[in-house]
Formats: structure tokens, C-alpha cells, sequence
């Protein structure tokens, strides 16, 4: 039997989570949360916890030398180093429109790279 | 010399900025919204990661989407937009701003005026903090533009005064990119960011959270080579012995920022201590065609509330051009548990936003409005932070006239 | 026949821009990549009377002189020199009696116009102050300047005027077989020269070392200061506000700068030679400035501060400058242990350096027929251009119209202008124009200087440095 204590990060309230596990690691309860998405990232974060991770990629030939990017939804966090070295491995060229998909199904993980603005080309 | 005229001059084309104009032209008025940089956004365009807009679009943005959203709606709405233009002056008696540009000099006559400029960040040397004078000491907000738009890492090894949001963020962005960042440190005993940024930017990649932690000294030749940090009492003096050094050569300061206000001071009025214009709830400074929005008028922790307050700037401007008028106003007090407070004055009839911040945490407490010994407003019982702002919304009608007597005042009882 | 001056402070940018009237050969080597970035940086700017030097000292015989050379010097140099006034305050009769004893010592030094001035009309004046004062020894003659603008103009004229400089090149050896002067040694080149002027400051002792001369007892004095916020600040004091001096010095000021800010400080620690390279600030000195510089003016706001900063300052055991040629090394002429009032009586003392050599020497200069004693600033356009002519300069001129540094105001003109009269780091930037000089300290502005300096010098981002070139400010790409 153990409590995990936790802060919600589904939005900027912050609400305090307690989930309850069992001594074979399996959710028992789950208090505190405020709404079902809350408890879903939770659920989600005792099991196996998950990121959106937000970077930039070298922008070949553009106005600026990066665009900002994104995952399309959240990815294991145990895999934020992978991806971030597939990443730091890319280029794109410009010009880079606002969710141009940059690399597609990134680690397997099924999300995709966004880019968050558009880089004009030069 | 380049004149033109329109009936609403926003200065500032970040959140507020835009807000406000978006809220302006859908009432039909003609606006210009002039910003000194190349782009429309402000500092959202380097605040890449995300958290922006879960309230004012019900949809998770990072900032340059936040800000492209905003944007694409001023579009739709014909607002002109003129970029690197910077204010030189106002010429209150004609109602003209003007400003210099690459292209020369613009005079902007308008018939109402929304000034939202932003804020800036505490500079280092504001900090007192004895050592040497060396490279290697940056804003957060100066790390963030290196990081995310000119393409340069502030250095190798880094250590972060001040847990505010951005220096957690920045926590995170710099330990993505291969920086090693040793430490949070903050002054009071409490972290001064949203607990999820906590959560994210620190557990998540288990970099110390140092509460009661200040740097005390800087050390180095030419670049910054040592920081070192002490912990301070429940009075904020430096307990002795517990001096701690660091070999970092980065130092990242996210320590505050204060109302970007010094081009206006001497035309409208703002708060000595704060540094944000003065404003009553419907924005108006205390010229009646001035209306001022978003961080110069304090420091909000959401951009979706600075939006908000924009919106309401746009209103206010557009029914003073429509309608002439200048209500009385009455002074909105702090009382006790409050720190920061948006307004500091009440327009009679009008509904009461007020966004406050509490000056120090809150186990369980609530919140309450009230003139003199009448009460206005009562919030639910809750905990509350310095870091999270509290939003409350108060309908014109459930406001009895028992304020003009004396004033509103907000306080946070304990419970 | 050719002259090395081996510092580029405020006295040997003055005496090369003096040697330069001349048709003579002149060069001066200094260590670091600017003007003016040793003592000559950070003191406390001020143009002093001469009250305060004793009779017979070169401090009183230099001061008074040098304070009335400033306005020529000003406009010659287009220089912010502003002659603000100081008083100095006592707040009782002790001290009252120590500003008798500064007047008549004042009188005796030809200092003008100083008066004793009574409880109300020093109020009058300047409201701000203390209330508890009973008197102030009034001396409209001080002023303020921006030392680090005097280096600056100096060498601009002076190199106008055919002086060779040498920035970012040390003088590690200098030959005087013989007792003579001969070559100086630098860690770059190698150079025949027949006279040396030993303007090093804090590093004047190791130069006449390296010459074999006498050893010059000199070391280094710590000063700390405070700088508060031109906006919020500026109406406290317009004069220079002293306390009464002690065995300690002059004490803890409170100045106004040219730029309307307030400076608060200095503190004053003797150091050990060896320590001639420290710059840092302390807890315990801040908290001295705070204490002292608040009994002079209570209403001072500490949390309006923008920048804490120190500088040194030589000493002499004598507390007096050491000048003049060397008995024993041909050719060696020593400007050194430039203590306070040095800045004031820098303009003197060239003067002074000039025909010091040609008597000593027994040399003749000959006026140069193209000499040219003046020289222009960068112009700064916010609020000193109508709004027609503004807008005329920018049509001929776009960067005029593109605004970089926020808070104060500058142009990227401004600091193109700046780059192309030899500024190649982010202080010479500051210094020159006063970008990132304001309540951001660079904020908002220093990554635009540092893609304009990138842009302007054709070296990449990682090159460019604060000040020295171990300061370098971004370290390397976050995507290669």
C-alpha cells in the first residue's frame, strides 16, 4: 500500500491528486481531482507518465534560425531524451508554415513534430 | 512628416494589446495598434513551451501559437498594424501620439488611447548581490530569447535564482539542450511558480528545488566562474554557516518583473511602488481617454487574464468614444492578506473583475469584498499562494451604493 | 624622436590628445580592447573644487587648475561637463569647524565663489537634505562628468591628430640599457621609442619596475557604489552632496549623474598590492553606502537601485600624485599614484606633462599646422532634434529611425556610429552611447547589440565580450 501525491498539470489550477496503490502497484483510489481529465493524467501518470515536449529545429535558409516546435500529444516521459536527440539531429527547410509536420510518428510513439510558428524563407 | 488619424491608438501589440484592439474593432471602430518590435505577440513569441490560452481559448497553446491565434483574429477584424515603431512622445492637448520608425516620423491622432506595454525584468544590479562584475548573469527572459530565437546557449553549467515561472521553465528548456543546471534557488519559503511548473520543470528531470536559498555572492574573472548561496531565516537575514558554492558559469535571474511604465510617467499616473499605471476596474488611467491593460498595470501570472483585461480596455475605450461619459469612481482598497490587486478604483454600475494576488500563503481562507461593514462578496473557503492569482467576477447589481461612503476593500480572512 | 604613454585612462588619453598638438611621433599601448576601463571607470565623476587639497601638495597645485580647464575641455570635446555645485555638510559644531578650516584652506587654493551656507538656505536648495544639517561649505564650481567619455573623446582626438593607438596589447618588457630608454616590449609587437610616460594607473609600479626605475609606492584603494534609477530618483539632489571629511576621506557621497541618475558611494578600503585587480563589491560596504549615504539624505530609496559596482583607485603613501621624470632612467616619466581629485586635475597635469618634457629634455615641440583640438559625439537624437529635422535624418539615414536600447533611447544608428569609432565590445557600446545603461541594464537590448556588433565587426556572436576577453557573453549554438 503507498499514496502518491501529485499536482495536476492538465491546466493552470493545480489541483493536489492522491492516488492509492496497492502492494502489487495497482490503483486503488484516486481523490482530489476536479475533473475527469484530471483524473485520467493521474491514472495516467502513476502508470506510465507522459510529456508534450516543446523545442525549437534548425531552420535552413529562413529569416529566423529555429522553429519552435512541439509533440502533437504527450509521449512517455521515459523517451523525452530520445526524442529530444532525434531533434537536435534535424533540419527543416524554410519556408515552415504554423502545424507543418516536421518529423511524423517521432520514436514510434505516434506523435507527431509541430512546428508552433512559421519561418519565411530569406 | 507622416499624420494619420484613428479613433483607437493601442500601443503594444502583445496580449492586452491585442485583446484590446480585437475588442475594439468588432464595435466598429477604427484601430491602429503600433508595437516598437518587428512582430505582434510580445514576449509570447520566445515562450515556446506550452500552458498558454487553457482558459481564454479552452485549448492548450505554447506562446507563439497563443499569440498567432490572437493575431489571425485581429486580422479578421481590419485592424492596422504598424511594427518598429517607437513612441516618442504624447501630445496630450491633441490627443496625438507620435513616433519614430525607419520610415521617419508618425503623428497618430485618436480619440481614445490604450496604452499596454508590458513589463520588464528586475535587472541583476537591482539585487544587491556583492561579487565581481562578469558575463555570464542573465535575466530569464534574456536566456529565453538566446535559447529559443537567436540560437545560442547562455552557457554549460547554470544555476537559477528565483523560482518564478519563467526561471522554472527556463530550468527545463536549458536542461533539454544539454545544459547542466544545478539548482532553483529561492528566497522565500515558498516556490514562487505554478505547482505544475514544479512538477514539470524540476521533478521531471530532478534538479533541486532550493527554498530559503539566495545567492549571496558572485565570483569570477571576466565570466562568471562561482555563485555562492546561503539560506536566510524566517526574517530573510542570511544564516551564517551555511554559505554553499556552486562552479556554475551561468546565472539565471528570474526574480519579478515590474510594469514597463517610464515612457508614460510623466503623462498619467502610476503607482510609486508598483510602477503599474493606475486604473479603475474598466481601465481608464486618469486621463479619461487613457486606458491602460495587461503587465504595465500589474503583474498577472496568465497570458488568458492579460487577454481578458485587454478585452476590456477595447470595451471601455470604445463606450467613452461612443458615449462621452466618465462615471464617478471610488477607491478600491488592499486590506489585510492582500498583495497585489489589478484595480484601484471602482466605476459605479459597472461589473467588478478583480484579479488579487495574496501577499503571503494560505492554509484555508476566503476571500472577501465588502464596504465598510457590508458585505459585498464571499468567496469559498480554499488555500491560497502568492503565486497563483485568484479571479473574481462581481456583477454590478449585487454592489450596494454603501461604497460610495467610504471605498471597497478586499481582504483574506483566515479561517 | 617618439613617445610611448603605456595607459589609456583619463591621464593618458589627455596627454596624448596634448602630445598630439604637436609635430612629434606618439603612441600609446593599453592593455585592455578600450579607453578608459581601469580607474577611470568607476570613481565617483566628480569635477572637485580644490578646497580640500592641502597647500604645497601637487593635489592643490593640479585640482583648482584642472577644474577650470573642464569647460574648455567641454566644448572642445563636446563632453557632458555640468558644474552642478557640492556642499558639504556638517551637522554640528565640530564640523562646522572643519568647514571653516576646508574655506580658508579653499581661499588660500584661489577657489571661488565658495560659501558658508546656514541651515535654511541649504533647504532652500536642496529640500531632501537631512534637516538635522546646520551648515554646508557651498562650492558652485564643482561638477560632474562621465570619465569614461573624456577617455573616450581623448582618444578620438588625438588619434584625429595622428597618435597611434594600441588597444588589447599588453607591455610586457621595456628596455633602458643604460639607464636610457629604448624599446617597449609588448606582448604583440616590438617598438624603438625614446620616451616612456608611465600613465598605468593601479599597474604604474609594475611598468617602472619593468624599466628599472625607483619603485613607486603605490596601492590599490576599493571603492563601492550604488546607482539608482534616473526615473524614479532624479529630483532627490541636483548638487553633490558631501559629508564633512575625516581622517578617513571624503566619506560617502551622494551624486547626481549626467545622465540624472544617483550614485551613492564610495567606500574606501585600502588593499594590498597584490589585490590591485579586484572589482567586486561586498555585503558590508553595501550596507555602508545605504547607512552613511542615507543620513545625508533620508528620503534615498534603496530598492531603486539598478547597478552596484566597485573601483579602484591608486594610493600613495604620500596621499599625493607621483609625477615627473625618473632620476634614474632617461626618458621615464612617471604620471602615477593619480588618487582623488586625479579626474579633476587630469586636464592640468597634460598640460603640465607637456612642457614638463620638453624642459626636462631639453626638447622643442612644434605646433602641428593641421591640428584639429576638436571633436564631435555620437548624436543622440531622442528629445535634442525637432520633429521636422528628425524626420528629415531619417529619410537620408533609416537607422536613425530604428530604436535599439529602450530605456534610454538609443538608435541603431547611434551604435553603428559608435562601432565605427572602434567600439568592439558590449561596454564600449555602453559607454559610448549609454545603451543598456538603463533600468533594464540591457534587458530588452542586449541581444539586438550583440547581433549588431556581430553584423557591423563580421565576427560571429561567440566572439563578442562584456569588456575583457574572458567575458565572453553566449557560448555557442544551441542547433549546429
Amino acid at each position: 500500500m503507498k499514496d502518491v501525491d501529485m499536482v495536476c498539470i492538465q491546466c493552470p489550477m493545480g489541483c493536489k491528486i492522491k492516488v492509492s496503490l496497492d502492494d502489487d502497484e495497482k490503483v486503488t483510489e484516486i481523490s482530489g481531482y476536479t475533473c475527469k481529465s484530471g483524473k485520467d493524467y493521474a491514472l495516467q501518470e502513476v502508470t506510465d507518465p507522459h510529456r508534450v515536449i516543446t523545442t525549437s529545429i534548425k531552420v535552413i535558409g529562413g529569416n529566423l534560425p529555429l522553429v519552435s516546435v512541439k509533440t502533437s500529444k504527450p509521449v512517455p516521459k521515459r523517451l523525452v531524451l530520445e526524442i529530444m536527440d532525434i531533434i537536435k539531429n534535424s533540419q527543416v527547410h524554410a519556408p515552415v508554415e504554423l502545424n507543418q509536420i516536421i518529423i511524423s510518428n517521432i520514436a514510434g510513439t505516434g506523435s507527431d513534430i509541430l512546428a508552433t510558428k512559421s519561418v519565411e524563407k530569406l | 512628416m507622416n499624420r494619420l488619424e484613428t479613433d483607437i491608438l493601442v500601443i503594444g501589440a502583445g496580449a492586452a494589446g491585442m485583446g484590446a484592439a480585437i475588442c475594439a474593432a468588432n464595435s466598429g471602430v477604427s484601430v491602429i495598434v503600433v508595437e516598437r518590435n518587428p512582430d505582434a505577440g510580445g514576449i509570447l513569441n520566445q515562450c515556446i513551451h506550452n500552458g498558454f490560452g487553457l482558459h481564454y481559448f479552452k485549448k492548450e497553446f505554447t506562446g507563439p501559437e497563443f499569440a498567432y491565434q490572437l493575431y489571425s483574429k485581429t486580422k479578421e477584424s481590419g485592424i492596422q498594424f504598424l511594427f518598429n515603431h517607437f513612441l516618442l512622445q504624447l501630445d496630450l492637448k491633441n490627443k496625438t501620439a507620435i513616433f519614430a520608425s525607419e520610415e521617419g516620423i508618425k503623428l497618430i491622432a485618436c480619440k481614445a488611447l490604450i496604452y499596454t506595454a508590458g513589463a520588464r525584468e528586475r535587472p541583476f544590479g537591482s539585487l544587491l548581490i556583492p561579487g565581481d562584475r562578469v558575463s555570464g548573469i542573465f535575466t530569464a527572459g534574456v536566456a529565453q530569447r538566446l535559447t529559443n530565437i537567436e540560437n545560442r546557449l547562455p552557457g554549460t553549467k547554470a544555476l537559477i535564482l528565483g523560482s518564478g515561472d519563467i526561471g522554472l521553465i527556463m530550468a527545463r528548456r536549458l536542461t533539454l539542450e544539454g545544459v547542466e543546471v544545478v539548482a532553483v534557488c529561492e528566497r522565500m519559503p515558498y516556490p514562487g511558480g505554478l505547482a505544475r511548473n514544479i512538477d514539470q520543470c524540476l521533478k521531471d528531470f530532478g534538479i533541486p528545488l532550493l527554498l530559503s536559498t539566495t545567492v549571496t555572492e558572485v565570483r569570477g574573472d571576466g565570466r562568471l566562474r562561482e555563485v555562492i548561496t546561503s539560506s536566510l531565516d524566517e526574517n530573510y537575514n542570511i544564516i551564517e554557516g551555511t554559505q554553499r558554492s556552486w562552479s556554475v558559469d551561468t546565472l539565471v535571474l528570474s526574480v519579478g518583473l515590474v510594469p514597463s511604465t517610464t515612457p508614460i510617467m510623466d503623462y498619467f499616473s502610476i503607482d510609486s511602488k508598483s510602477r503599474g499605471v493606475i486604473v479603475d476596474n474598466c481601465m481608464r488611467t486618469d486621463k479619461d481617454w487613457i486606458f491602460s491593460a495587461g503587465n504595465c498595470v500589474i503583474i498577472y501570472d496568465l497570458v488568458d487574464y492579460v487577454t481578458y483585461q485587454g478585452e476590456m480596455a477595447g470595451r471601455s475605450a470604445v463606450n467613452y468614444i461612443k458615449n462621452g461619459n466618465n462615471p464617478a469612481r471610488y477607491p478600491i482598497k488592499k486590506g489585510n492578506g492582500v498583495g497585489v490587486i489589478n484595480c484601484s478604483y471602482y466605476v459605479e454600475n459597472s461589473d467588478l473583475e478583480l484579479y488579487i494576488r495574496v501577499n503571503k500563503p494560505k492554509e484555508k481562507a476566503k476571500l472577501v469584498v465588502r464596504s465598510d461593514n457590508t458585505i459585498i462578496y464571499e468567496g469559498k473557503p480554499s488555500a491560497f499562494i502568492p503565486s497563483e492569482m485568484v479571479r473574481v467576477k462581481i456583477k454590478a447589481e449585487k454592489i450596494d451604493d454603501s461604497f460610495k461612503k467610504s471605498s471597497l476593500v478586499t481582504e483574506i480572512i483566515d479561517l | 624622436m617618439r613617445i610611448c604613454i603605456i595607459g589609456g585612462g583619463i591621464v593618458g588619453t589627455l596627454i596624448a590628445r596634448q602630445l598630439g598638438r604637436f609635430d612629434i611621433e606618439v603612441m600609446l599601448i593599453e592593455k585592455e580592447y578600450d579607453a578608459g576601463l581601469g580607474v577611470s571607470k568607476a570613481n565617483s565623476a566628480i569635477i572637485h573644487a580644490g578646497y580640500d587639497d592641502e597647500p604645497g601638495t601637487y593635489r592643490a597645485r593640479f585640482c583648482s587648475k584642472g577644474n577650470m580647464l573642464y569647460d574648455e575641455l567641454a566644448r572642445q570635446l563636446d563632453i557632458e561637463v555640468v558644474r552642478v555645485g557640492s556642499h558639504v555638510l556638517a551637522f554640528n559644531n565640530e564640523q562646522r569647524n572643519v568647514l571653516n578650516k576646508l574655506y580658508q584652506q579653499g581661499l588660500n587654493n584661489n577657489i571661488r565663489n565658495l560659501r558658508i551656507l546656514e541651515r535654511d538656505e541649504i533647504l532652500d536648495m536642496e529640500p531632501n537634505i537631512n534637516p538635522d544639517v546646520v551648515a554646508s561649505l557651498y562650492a558652485p564650481s564643482a561638477g560632474i562628468t562621465e570619465p569614461w567619455q573624456i577617455c573616450i573623446a581623448a582618444t578620438e582626438n588625438a588619434a584625429a591628430n595622428g597618435v597611434e593607438f594600441h588597444f588589447n596589447e599588453e607591455v610586457i618588457d621595456i628596455d633602458a640599457q643604460g639607464n636610457k630608454i629604448r624599446r617597449v616590449i609588448t606582448d604583440k609587437h616590438e617598438y624603438q621609442v625614446d620616451y616612456v610616460i608611465n600613465a598605468a594607473g593601479l599597474y604604474a609600479d609594475r611598468i617602472a619596475n619593468m624599466a628599472k626605475d625607483v619603485a613607486i609606492p603605490i596601492h590599490p584603494r576599493i571603492g563601492e557604489y550604488i546607482l539608482l534609477n534616473k526615473f524614479t530618483t532624479a529630483d532627490l539632489i541636483h548638487s553633490i552632496i558631501f559629508p564633512t571629511p575625516s581622517k578617513m576621506g571624503k566619506g560617502i557621497l551622494v551624486i547626481p549623474t549626467v545622465d540624472k541618475g544617483i550614485l551613492l558611494g564610495p567606500t574606501s578600503s585600502d588593499l594590498n598590492y597584490r589585490l590591485k585587480d579586484l572589482r567586486a563589491t561586498s555585503s558590508e560596504g553595501l550596507e555602508q553606502i545605504v547607512e552613511n549615504a542615507k543620513k545625508l539624505i533620508p528620503g534615498i530609496d534603496i530598492k531603486e537601485t539598478v547597478k552596484t559596482f566597485a573601483g579602484c583607485r591608486p594610493e600613495t603613501s604620500q596621499k599625493d600624485f607621483y609625477l615627473g621624470a625618473s632620476r634614474k632612467i632617461y626618458g621615464f616619466f612617471n604620471v602615477a599614484g593619480m588618487r582623488s581629485p586625479g579626474l579633476t586635475a587630469a586636464p592640468a597635469i597634460a598640460q603640465w606633462t607637456c612642457e614638463e618634457l620638453q624642459k626636462t629634455y631639453n626638447l622643442k615641440f612644434n605646433l602641428k599646422k593641421d591640428y584639429n583640438p576638436y571633436r564631435k559625439k555620437i548624436f543622440h537624437y531622442y528629445n535634442n532634434i525637432s520633429l521636422e529635422d528628425y524626420d528629415k535624418e531619417i529619410q537620408r539615414y533609416p537607422e536613425a529611425g530604428r530604436f535599439v536600447c529602450v530605456c534610454n533611447k538609443i538608435t541603431e544608428k547611434e551604435v553603428i556610429e559608435a562601432i565605427k569609432r572602434g567600439a568592439t565590445t558590449l561596454d564600449a557600446i555602453k559607454f559610448r552611447t549609454r545603451a543598456m545603461f538603463g533600468e533594464c541594464q540591457g534587458g530588452f537590448c542586449t541581444h539586438k547589440i550583440l547581433q549588431i556588433l556581430s553584423r557591423e565587426l563580421g565576427f560571429p556572436l561567440e566572439k563578442i565580450v562584456y569588456n575583457n576577453a574572458k567575458s565572453y557573453v553566449v557560448d555557442g549554438k544551441v542547433r549546429k
